[in-house]
């Protein structure tokens, strides 16, 4: 009995033979080097040599648990039964998931500009430095591919679609007033400034079932999460001044910003305007942006701008160009929005709440007009990992809107929208090739009474390690321009449909992409003409219309980037062919329409001189001629300006003033003085012209920004 | 009965001993290989093995420690931009995996986020700086005296462009405070961090020479 227990006692010392555990490791494609093999519960184990393979002896006895790991693949894990004095085994380590996701995106339609996300394409501050952009992300958009250089009027006009058939999204809700409001012939900013946002994606078509009302483009604007520091942002510029306090706390932060414009004393007095101000623009506005953190990487964001600008300026007279009218415009804009986002274990949900509220008094002349809008709109969504490669993602939103448009004296129109909207939509990864996404969205709005289905789907195809096609397909609605629909409430929604094909190349900081589509517009609204066209813009339909319009739009859009090839030096080109044809609102015949160029391009260069502590920035942009209406030629929309060009230059220095972290920067637009041309009016007998010009030609604008944080 | 039972015991508690010493022998075997460590590929076996004994002994934070600071001067090490990224992800893994909260661990949570700026500084110095900022400052707060804090402070100062008050010349007096700390600094265990002087007297002499 003794000796049998002082032998059980000794077992362990007495097992001492060895077995070798050898073995090769690899993924689907090859051998991995360096990958990490031990048996679970020991020290003892090894790494893989450069054809994957590994060798190690161990002293353990009967069953084991062999792991293997590297980087980020995902865990192996085996039970193995040691009884010989040696063993091979053969290890595929599977492919880490995260990176699958990257791999692989639906690219057609999309630019996606992000600062979290890997292998997009732009980041935030690539937007906010482009020259000419002026720190107006819209701007800074019109240099990618699938956007007209529109210069008369604020908006993006993608791919032969109008300024109101791209929408912007602020944190999942429609931005009503993304500009700041019309004026005849001159292009307004957009409202909000670049810094608020993290990533933008900007969708040139087939975009997801996720938006709705926007026959052309998506404008996805994320804000950022949360600020990095306590700390005083503070700017001066031609223009005004500006400043953002931000506190931060463990989990909390607020910050409130405001800002005063006033282009008279120093912008218009340095750059001498091409209309006549008798009010240049000036306005405030101010902001607070709040941010709670919650548990399990969920945040809660709110945002409140208010601001209120006037202007006054010598407008042409329409329907006689040697006559000026004095336009008074005073605006009012409230624009607010809460916006949750929930992770939960399987599933994450976002809520967005937002009330907007614009408000504009008009004067032209002795007319006195006052047209605005409110909306309430709110919107749930919830994203279901139903699988490791799959989720589904559903949701609803619905918007109660008011707009009115009133000639003080002679009455007032108005509309009541309720709009409702569903949407569901999958995506699926089949494999590590393939990625596909099937949505669908339906949508009522009652102030037509009326609904929609608009089906949409994509995918995208890695053809290589760096290179992947990708199309989309999907029908677009919208409701007709309020501008109708004041009159007449029996009209149906406007329809377009995408067909996106797309190849994208993507290496080492070079990206290419190539896009081919062609969009169909049906029951577009169509004006009662009678063979009379009134070229007039900002105009007031009255009379009858119906949804008998057409048209189509048909392009390939190139943009090549390149980071790498250049030491220092980032730079990416973009060319648009665009094809197009409408027979629209008040237009005769079927024609291209005004805010359309058939050839655009834009090269954009950005050089940093780290020693000269400089950042120089230049862009190029070219249209070609867009048509106008020349009432004595028989073809309609038979004529087409001057080429539009170009070249802005933005001069950025870095530096410090006690100790606070400064840039001094200086912008120069249209360096080469161009007189560019964005169309003509005629007088009704067609005998004069005069030819609609930006406000200024060459100008200059310099300004700085100071960061004060502690120490 | 009662020697059985004695034996019983001293042969446990042997086996106690032998299960401390295997962790104190992976430890020993894989400092000495971090010693003449050249090369990535060296420095994935010595992160793996680090790696390794974090699993098996979950609550020492040395192991960690040592496998995520392999892996970022991997990332330095490193070329690729995309690898270099990769490596530093790998690296932010398994700090995030420590419990343990000392100045040794915070200081390492900024050499990190260094080797992140070093894939994109103009990209990041906004959200990496931050990091690495809040990282050494509790730090220091814990222990003011490790040399460590001012070798990596001056490091990244020394890699900062002038214009944004980096340099050389502004490094120098964080890399001689280092220097004078390193001489007194006496580490409180065998497995405690004590690499960065050598490093320190090399910048010390780029700096000099810069001058």
């Amino acid at each position: 009995m003794k000796y049998l227990l002082y032998f059980c006692l000794l077992l362990p010392y007495l097992s001492f033979s060895q077995t070798t555990i050898s073995g090769k490791i690899s993924d689907s494609k090859s051998p991995l080097a360096g990958a990490n093999i031990f048996i679970k519960g020991t020290f003892e184990g090894t790494t893989s040599d450069e054809n994957g393979i590994f060798k190690f002896t161990t002293t353990q006895k009967d069953t084991i648990i062999l792991s293997a790991s590297f980087m980020d693949y995902q865990e192996w894990e085996k039970k193995i039964i040691l009884g010989r004095d040696s063993i091979w085994v053969e290890i595929l380590l599977l492919e880490p998931l995260k990176e699958d996701i990257e791999a692989i995106a639906i690219t057609a339609g999309s630019f996606e500009v992000s600062d979290t996300k890997k292998g997009t394409v732009l980041n935030s501050r690539d937007i906010v430095t482009v020259a000419g952009s002026q720190a107006d992300i819209f701007l800074a958009l019109q240099t990618l591919p699938g956007a007209t250089r529109v210069g008369d009027q604020e908006g993006l006009f993608i791919r032969g679609g109008s300024a109101s058939e791209a929408k912007a999204v602020f944190d999942g809700a429609i931005l009503q007033n993304p500009f700041f409001s019309s004026v005849p012939s001159i292009a307004q900013r957009s409202r909000f400034a670049p810094n608020l946002f993290k990533g933008t994606s900007f969708s040139t078509g087939g975009y997801s079932a996720k938006y709705g009302q926007a026959l052309s483009s998506i404008i996805e604007l994320n804000t950022t999460d949360f600020p990095d520091k306590t700390q005083l942002n503070a700017g001066i510029n031609l223009a005004g001044i500006n400043a953002e306090a931000t506190k931060k706390w463990e989990n909390t932060s607020l910050a409130v910003s405001g800002n005063y414009t006033n282009t008279a004393p120093l912008l218009f007095a340095l750059n001498k305007p091409n209309f006549t101000w008798q009010t240049p623009p000036q306005g405030a506005s101010s902001a607070i942006t709040f941010r709670q953190k919650l548990p399990n990487k969920s945040i809660l964001k709110a945002y409140i701008n208010y601001d209120q600008t006037k202007l006054g300026v010598q407008t042409i007279d329409p329907f006689n160009p040697s006559i000026r009218n004095t336009f008074n415009l005073n605006n009012k804009n409230l624009y607010s929005n809460l916006y949750l986002k929930r992770n939960f274990n399987k599933w994450t949900m976002e809520r967005s709440v937002s009330y907007s509220r614009n408000a504009d008094a008009i004067f032209i002349d002795n007319m006195q007009i006052r047209r605005g809008d409110s909306r309430y709109q709110t919107r749930f969504l919830a994203n279901f990992d139903i699988h490791k490669k799959a989720n589904i993602v559903m949701g609803t939103e619905l918007h109660r809107s008011v707009f009115y448009s009133e000639l003080v004296g002679t009455g007032k129109y108005e509309i009541r929208d309720t709009y409702w909207a569903n949407f569901a939509e999958s995506e699926i990864r089949w494999n590590k090739l393939w990625i596909t996404r099937i949505g669908i969205r339906g949508e009522y709005s009652s102030v037509i009474g009326r609904w929609n289905v608009a089906p949409r789907a994509s995918f995208a195809y890695k053809t290589g390690e760096n290179s992947q096609i990708s199309g989309a397909f999907g029908m677009f609605y919208q409701n007709p321009h309020n501008n109708y629909l004041f009159i007449n409430k029996n009209l149906d929604f406007e329809k377009a449909l995408h067909y996106i094909l797309n190849y994208q190349y993507q290496k080492n900081d070079r990206t290419f992409r190539i896009e081919a589509y062609q969009k169909d517009y049906k029951s577009l609204v169509r004006e009662q003409t009678n063979g009379i066209f009134e070229a007039i813009p900002n105009r007031f339909p009255t009379g009858l219309t119906d949804n008998s319009g057409f048209g189509y739009a048909r392009g390939i859009d190139v943009f090549w980037r390149d980071k790498k090839s250049i030491k220092n030096a980032d730079f990416w080109v973009s060319y648009s062919f665009l094809d197009t044809k409408r027979l629209h609102m008040n237009y005769l015949n079927s024609a291209t329409p005004t805010f359309a160029s058939k050839h655009n391009f834009s090269a954009v260069y950005k050089h940093f001189l780290p020693d000269a502590r400089l950042s120089l920035n230049a862009a190029y942009n070219y249209a070609s001629g867009r048509t106008y209406y020349n009432p004595n030629n028989e073809i309609f929309m038979g004529d087409k300006t001057p080429d539009f060009h170009n070249v802005s230059i933005t001069i950025a220095y870095l530096t410090h003033i006690r100790r606070n972290f400064t840039i001094l920067y200086l912008a120069l637009d249209n360096v080469l003085n161009r007189e560019n041309i964005f169309g003509y009016m005629y007088s009704q007998d067609g005998s004069q012209r005069v030819a609609t010009q930006p406000n200024q030609f060459r100008s200059v604008f310099v300004g700085m920004m100071i960061n004060f944080s502690k120490k | 009965m009662k020697r059985v039972f004695i034996s019983f015991i001293l042969v446990l508690l042997s086996l106690v001993t032998q299960a401390q010493n295997t962790y104190e022998k992976a430890m020993q075997e894989a400092f000495s290989q971090m010693g003449k460590a050249q090369g990535i590929a060296d420095l994935q076996k010595i992160a793996n093995q680090f790696e390794m004994i974090g699993k098996n002994a979950p609550k020492e934070w040395h192991p960690n420690y040592y496998a995520a600071f392999v892996y970022a001067r991997m990332s330095y090490q490193e070329e690729n931009l995309d690898k270099k990224d990769i490596y530093v992800e790998k690296a932010l893994k398994i700090w995030e995996s420590i419990n343990e909260k000392n100045d040794e661990i915070y200081l390492l949570r900024a050499f990190i986020a260094q080797a992140s700026l070093a894939v994109d500084g103009q990209g990041r110095w906004q959200t990496q700086g931050s990091i690495f900022d809040e990282n050494i400052a509790k730090a220091m707060k814990i222990n003011p005296s490790n040399p460590r804090i001012y070798y990596v402070q001056g490091t990244r100062l020394y890699h900062t462009p002038k214009m944004f008050g980096g340099g050389a010349k502004a490094a120098m007096p964080l890399f001689e405070k280092a220097k004078t700390l390193f001489e007194s600094f006496t580490p409180t265990s065998t497995f405690a961090p004590k690499w960065g002087k050598n490093e320190t007297t090399k910048y010390l002499d780029l700096c000099k020479n810069s001058q």
